[in-house]
């Protein structure tokens, strides 16, 4: 049977991705919801994402076990950690080269509308996995504890976003891996840093630099001591992905 | 919609450096709405980088490409082009329902993006696929998935890459009828394909490409309404062969004998009088019609095959 043409009522014709006749409220929720639906089943088959769930549930089965005895700093840490270790793959995933990109090019929505859709599907697995080991390790009756996973959430997003950004320019596995350097070395802080590598003056001043500019750990364990802190955390998240819908949009320019 | 929906202005595309480098174009190309371009050419000949250059995928280094006036690489023109790749790029975890259902989001009214998928699933026609990973298809039922989202997608124009590569005849067969209404109305489709045989059953207009040039583009009704002799000829008759050649110096030896182009006054007739003539014995012969493949031969051979 030959399909009926012209393409079925309702459907965009023509012109441009916005259907000619209905709500601009509706179609736009409507293509959020693709973008999200997209991004999750993204997530929901990336191998590195699988493991980082079950890293993630062996830490919280490892701190339920405790029963809440483990130091408050610790669990802060680990936190941030895991936080950061699906921000580091979720990003990178939903915005790496190849498919996932394509994917964006061919349903060639409103920019806004591909970052904002990933965005929270990342953001969404970051809270629900970091949440719930905060939960299992007894983190929210901590004192601070809330705060704690508050910040290790938007740390994650902060690596989310620097992850993603790298990640239409050199692929997922790259992006990961360098997002998560950035979370296993990031607690050392800028001072400390400095006197490791003292005896190289160059690198030391980069290195200072860059741990003062970086979505790195220890800016997320003075978040609910410095809301600044948060602040470059957060436009971390909000540039990082911005910056990733916008270069994995862009058509390739080649090789020459 | 009848006017150029595809319009390549000396697009070039430029890849790698020095001893590396490899230039395709310039390019000249318009495709008119209604119109089905097929593009044949070698391995390497730059096929794959006009689509890419047409769907907006790549972006030329100099000259332009345009969507119904717009630059191909901008939202506008994407929205319009529907694109499917070689190899198919379906990102991995999808399976076709879920991609047909992600771009019909993005083409659809929200009681209307159920209706567009299923348009685009009578499409491809995978049927109890739909809903297998496409990563598990076998490659001619993952070309029809890409087909099928380009079909959604593409509200004005489809470029495809080898979608008729790896399809067993029946659904060859099904899916002429289907590539040919989606050419109608208006849209454009551009088809790269080394299955020259299926092409000629659905364009309207040919271009070779080889060296990253165009070499040719002409309507498929020329191409086919030439007319061919082919003569098949005694073992050993070598000699005899390229004697006939002299006297038609258009003729192209066979393994079996030779072929000659049935242009300017030149018969059957003839032919077989010049075959007595040189003593050479006949063991077969007959006329077909022209086909892609001799216009393919013909412009990689001897250059810009305008004649």
């Amino acid at each position: 049977m030959i399909p009926p043409n012209p393409r079925p009522a309702g459907a965009a014709t023509v012109g441009g991705s916005v259907p000619p006749t209905g709500s601009l409220v509706t179609a736009t929720a409507t293509a959020l919801e693709a973008e999200l639906r997209c991004a999750m089943r993204l997530l929901g088959y990336a191998r590195p994402m699988r493991l980082v769930v079950m890293v993630s549930g062996a830490a919280a089965v490892a701190l339920g076990i405790t029963g809440g005895h483990a130091a408050p700093q610790a669990v802060g840490q680990i936190l941030l950690l895991i936080a950061g270790s699906v921000g580091a793959v979720a990003g990178g995933v939903v915005f790496g080269a190849g498919a996932p990109s394509h994917a964006l090019r061919r349903a060639a929505a409103p920019l806004w509308v591909h970052g904002v859709g990933r965005a929270t599907a990342c953001a969404l697995v970051t809270a629900i996995l970091t949440l719930g080991v905060a939960m299992a390790a007894g983190g929210f009756s901590m004192s601070g504890g809330r705060a704690v996973a508050v910040s290790a959430v938007l740390f994650g997003g902060a690596v989310g976003g620097l992850s993603a950004a790298l990640g239409p320019r050199i692929g997922a596995s790259g992006a990961g891996a360098i997002a998560l350097g950035t979370v296993w070395v990031g607690f050392v802080p800028p001072a400390a840093m400095g006197a490791i590598l003292e005896p190289w003056p160059a690198v030391a001043n980069a290195v200072f630099w860059l741990w003062h500019l970086a979505p790195v750990a220890w800016r997320a364990e003075l978040v609910h001591e410095d809301v600044g802190h948060g602040i470059v955390l957060a436009l971390w998240a909000i540039g990082g992905f911005g910056s990733a819908t916008v270069r994995a949009f862009a058509a390739e320019r080649g090789g020459r | 919609m009848t006017g150029s929906v595809f319009r390549a202005q000396g697009a070039q595309k430029i890849f790698g450096r020095f001893a590396a480098r490899r230039v395709i174009g310039p390019l000249e190309l318009d495709v008119h709405g209604g119109e089905i371009v097929g593009v044949v050419g070698p391995n390497g000949a730059g096929k794959s980088t006009l689509l890419r250059l047409l769907a907006g995928e790549l972006v030329p280094d100099r000259g332009s490409v345009q969507v119904l006036g717009r630059p191909a690489a901008t939202r506008e023109s994407r929205s319009i082009v529907g694109y499917a790749g070689d190899p198919p790029s379906v990102p991995d975890g999808f399976h076709a329902l879920a991609w047909l259902r992600y771009l019909a989001a993005h083409r659809a009214e929200r009681r209307a993006v159920a209706s567009l998928v299923r348009w685009g699933l009578e499409i491809t026609a995978v049927g109890d696929d739909a809903s297998r990973r496409v990563a598990t298809l076998s490659r001619g039922s993952a070309q029809r998935v890409a087909l099928g989202g380009a079909a959604v997608a593409g509200t004005g124009a489809l470029v495809l890459d080898e979608v008729l590569s790896g399809l067993d005849p029946l659904v060859l067969r099904a899916l002429h009828g289907r590539l040919a209404a989606l050419g109608t109305r208006g849209r454009a489709v551009v088809i790269a394909s080394h299955d020259l045989a299926a092409l000629e059953r659905v364009v309207t207009r040919v271009v070779v490409m080889d060296e990253g040039r165009i070499l040719a583009d002409q309507p498929i009704a020329r191409v086919l309404a030439r007319r061919v002799a082919e003569v098949a000829v005694a073992p050993g008759s070598g000699e005899g062969v390229e004697r006939i050649r002299r006297h038609f110096p258009r003729a192209e030896r066979t393994p079996g004998g030779l072929r000659v182009p049935l242009t300017r006054g030149t018969s059957m007739e003839e032919v077989l009088a010049v075959c007595r003539a040189e003593r050479l014995a006949v063991a077969g012969s007959r006329v077909r019609h022209g086909a892609i493949e001799d216009l393919l031969i013909a412009a990689t051979r001897g250059g810009r095959a305008d004649a």
